[in-house]
């Protein structure tokens, strides 16, 4: 209870400062989750800054709240106490729940309102899928990032890999022959479910979840236990136990450090990786797609990671004319090349893309390009669409926990992910009773 | 025959109380008080809707395999921390007590790491102990010991169970120090001038007359367990590998405020409040008993 507290006296304390500032200007408050400490911080707050000095209308105020589970935590319990702020990052996983919550303004509507007329076709079709209601983008998003696999190009050659593993077997055979040049670890993963499950899913057309994985009802179901991702973690687990796979936690800094330290020369991890990777990396190093079935041709469109940018109901009018014209401000296409150039982050416009093509940036970094076409390289299917289910959070550990089971031999593949399904299934129907309404 | 002291106004006392009483009632009575409230209702997390569900919450705690294993998990982590943070704060406290040069030195040291913040001790330990890249793990495997606390509960356990105990350690050594001290010479003499050595005149001496600073210190110590190595767990494990550290503290926070299910994550506060409230009142009734505050 006493995060609450904290998070509302925190809210009350920000507002204190802000209303002191001067009359003429609107502030407008964002909370976000990327501390200023690092460069994705920097960043944004000097997107902010740009912004202040481009107009003088409107002031806005970035703030930075924690994590993206603090900075959510913080934005309901200001909601609840009606000291929220206009803006605020969501992680995407949250995104069910602030499309049902009540307490969004959606972004379409913003912007109509405010007479910005943004031509929604132009932007990456699934990454603004994924934050779309009804009728239309919901949120806004900002930082989109898709698994790629960064190989160590040095050690492929020492160990005599020739060419990029295309398929997952081939990717086996890989870690193989590195293991068995001495690189002790092989193949590892940050992010394993939204890898293994998610992505891999989105790429071979495996349903994760019954209604479009949630898009198209909240009765949606996990039917991942009877997909080819069952024989996928069967795989990976083989991998496990031959040693040429090696599971370095659930999140990305154990993988990070295994991938510098040239133990594991194959990481499957975010295109946002490059940042960490391109400081830390002692040797040649480059991406290429996530692997693929052998006998999938057509590869489907990636899964998305990160975060969008909601906008909070109950503010004043003037509030969200400076929140529209933010946000124009934000997508517009040479911002948003800026931010993929810092960040590693996608662009989320076709235009922004264009520009880094005309530009000739992908000449020189090649893997900058690889998650855009990974996202954008077929129409979008009913199982690609995005995903859209309750309690992603818990369900994500769930799954976590009982792939531990399996990498450490605890449970046979089909029953670890039979209990997951059937523990994630009773928080889907839990979700479905408040979300529903 | 016991003293009466008594108030000459009858406000007074309550005047005397009242910045306390007001300060338990809004850091403990009305958030506890809100979160039996909200163990009865499902609700979403903006509090748009907020459905009455009697004592759904709790049903399904307890039909739950995974609450149980936590609460096994919690029982044998805070055993285990107090056991080593009591012992070890004993230990060094004993040696300190009988230094004769550098105490001043020795006793600042042993104190440092409890001013260490929860979150920072368990980044520590994680990057001496993280099989990739923790410095300590790669001498372990170096030695040929099978070191992974990634996918071992056992050597999670172990490691959380050293960090959590290790920033308590200070704490015991500070309390046992003081206890030691003010034992009278006088005693210890006498027992060793009746020839008992000097373990026998710390079994059937200073453990005795020290028993009021343990009492004390176990109840702390198992508080501290429950609810303040929440930091070190979120750090260093994350509750895992499969639920092998999920404590009920650490529970309660990833339902509340990872997942948002207030009502589940109350439930589960109450649940542990009364465990906490009848752990205490079996500490006093039981343990108490032979506490000699001679």
């Amino acid at each position: 209870m006493r995060q609450w507290n904290l998070g509302a006296a925190g809210a009350a304390i920000v507002l204190a400062f802000s209303a002191g500032a001067t009359q003429a200007q609107t502030d407008i408050q964002w909370w976000h989750a990327f501390s200023p400490d690092g460069k994705l911080g920097q960043t944004l707050v000097r997107y902010t800054e740009e912004f202040n000095a481009s107009q003088s209308d409107y002031r806005i105020v970035p703030v930075h709240k924690g994590n993206y589970y603090e900075t959510l935590n913080a934005a309901v319990a200001a909601y609840r106490a009606k000291k929220h702020p206009a803006i605020v990052q969501v992680v995407g996983r949250g995104a069910a729940t602030m499309i049902n919550s009540g307490a969004v303004y959606p972004v379409h509507q913003l912007m109509k309102d405010s007479g910005h007329d943004i031509d929604w076709s132009r932007f990456i079709g699934p990454v603004l899928s994924a934050f779309s209601d009804a009728n239309g983008p919901a949120a806004m998003p900002f930082n989109t990032s898709t698994p790629i696999l960064w190989y160590n190009v040095d050690a492929f050659e020492k160990a005599g890999v020739t060419g990029v593993p295309r398929t997952w077997d081939e990717l086996g055979d890989a870690g193989r022959k590195l293991v068995k040049a001495g690189y002790e670890c092989g193949i590892t993963s940050a992010w394993q479910i939204w890898v293994h499950r998610d992505n891999y899913s989105f790429i071979q057309n495996q349903p994760i979840a019954s209604q479009g994985n949630g898009m198209d009802g909240f009765d949606a179901e996990y039917v991942y236990n009877a997909t080819r991702f069952v024989d996928h973690i069967k795989r990976v687990r083989g991998w496990v136990e031959e040693g040429i796979y090696t599971y370095t936690g659930r999140t990305w800094q154990g993988g990070h450090e295994a991938f510098y330290a040239e133990k594991c020369p194959i990481f499957l991890e975010s295109s946002a990786g490059y940042g960490g990777i391109s400081r830390n990396a002692k040797f040649r190093f480059a991406a290429s797609f996530l692997p693929v079935e052998a006998d999938n041709f057509y590869p489907r469109n990636s899964f998305l990671g990160g975060a969008a940018l909601w906008v909070m109901k109950g503010h004043d009018p003037a509030v969200y004319k400076g929140t529209a014209a933010f946000f124009a401000f934000l997508a517009s296409p040479e911002m948003q090349l800026d931010w993929h150039k810092n960040t590693g982050y996608v662009p989320i416009s076709l235009d922004a893309y264009d520009l880094a093509q005309k530009e000739g940036y992908y000449k020189e970094f090649p893997h900058q390009e690889i998650a855009i076409l990974s996202l954008s390289r077929s129409v979008p299917t009913v199982n690609t669409r995005g995903m859209r289910l309750g309690f992603g959070v818990q369900n994500t550990e769930i799954l976590n926990e009982e792939l531990e089971n399996i990498w450490a031999g605890k449970k046979p593949v089909e029953k670890a992910l039979d209990d997951a399904v059937q523990r994630s299934n009773a928080n889907l129907r839990r979700f479905e009773r408040t979300a529903g309404n | 025959m016991i003293k009466r002291v008594t108030f000459a106004s009858k406000s007074l006392p309550y005047l005397l109380l009242g910045p306390q009483l007001l300060i338990l009632a809004v850091f403990f009575f009305w958030p506890a008080g809100k979160a039996i409230y909200e163990s009865f209702f499902l609700s979403d997390p903006f509090g748009a809707t907020q459905i009455f569900v009697g004592l759904e919450n709790f049903q399904m705690l307890l039909v739950s395999p995974e609450y149980y294993d936590s609460i096994l998990v919690t029982l044998v982590f805070s055993g285990l921390t107090t056991l080593a943070a009591l012992l070890s704060g004993f230990v060094m406290a004993v040696f300190a007590d009988r230094a004769i040069r550098g105490v001043l030195v020795f006793k600042s040291a042993l104190i440092w790491p409890y001013a260490v913040a929860p979150a920072v001790a368990g980044a520590l330990w994680i990057f001496l102990f993280h099989p990739t890249f923790g410095s300590v793990a790669g001498l372990l495997i170096a030695l040929g010991v099978d070191w992974d606390p990634l996918l071992n509960g056992a050597h999670a356990m172990t490691l959380v169970v050293v960090a959590a105990a290790w920033k308590q350690i200070s704490y015991n050594f500070v309390f046992f120090l003081a206890g030691l001290q003010a034992i009278p010479k006088s005693l210890i003499e006498a027992a060793a001038i009746d020839g008992a050595g000097p373990g026998k005149r710390l079994w059937y001496v200073v453990i005795p007359l020290l028993s009021p600073t343990t009492f004390f210190l176990i109840v702390i110590n198992i508080v501290y367990a429950f609810f303040d190595t929440f930091g070190i767990i979120h750090a260093v494990t994350g509750g895992g590998p499969a639920g092998a550290t999920n404590t009920l503290v650490f529970k309660v926070y990833t339902d509340g405020f990872e997942n948002q299910d207030l009502g589940a994550s109350s439930a589960q506060s109450v649940i542990l409040m009364f465990i906490v409230i009848a752990l205490t009142v079996l500490q006093f009734r039981y343990i108490e008993r032979r506490v000699s505050y001679a």
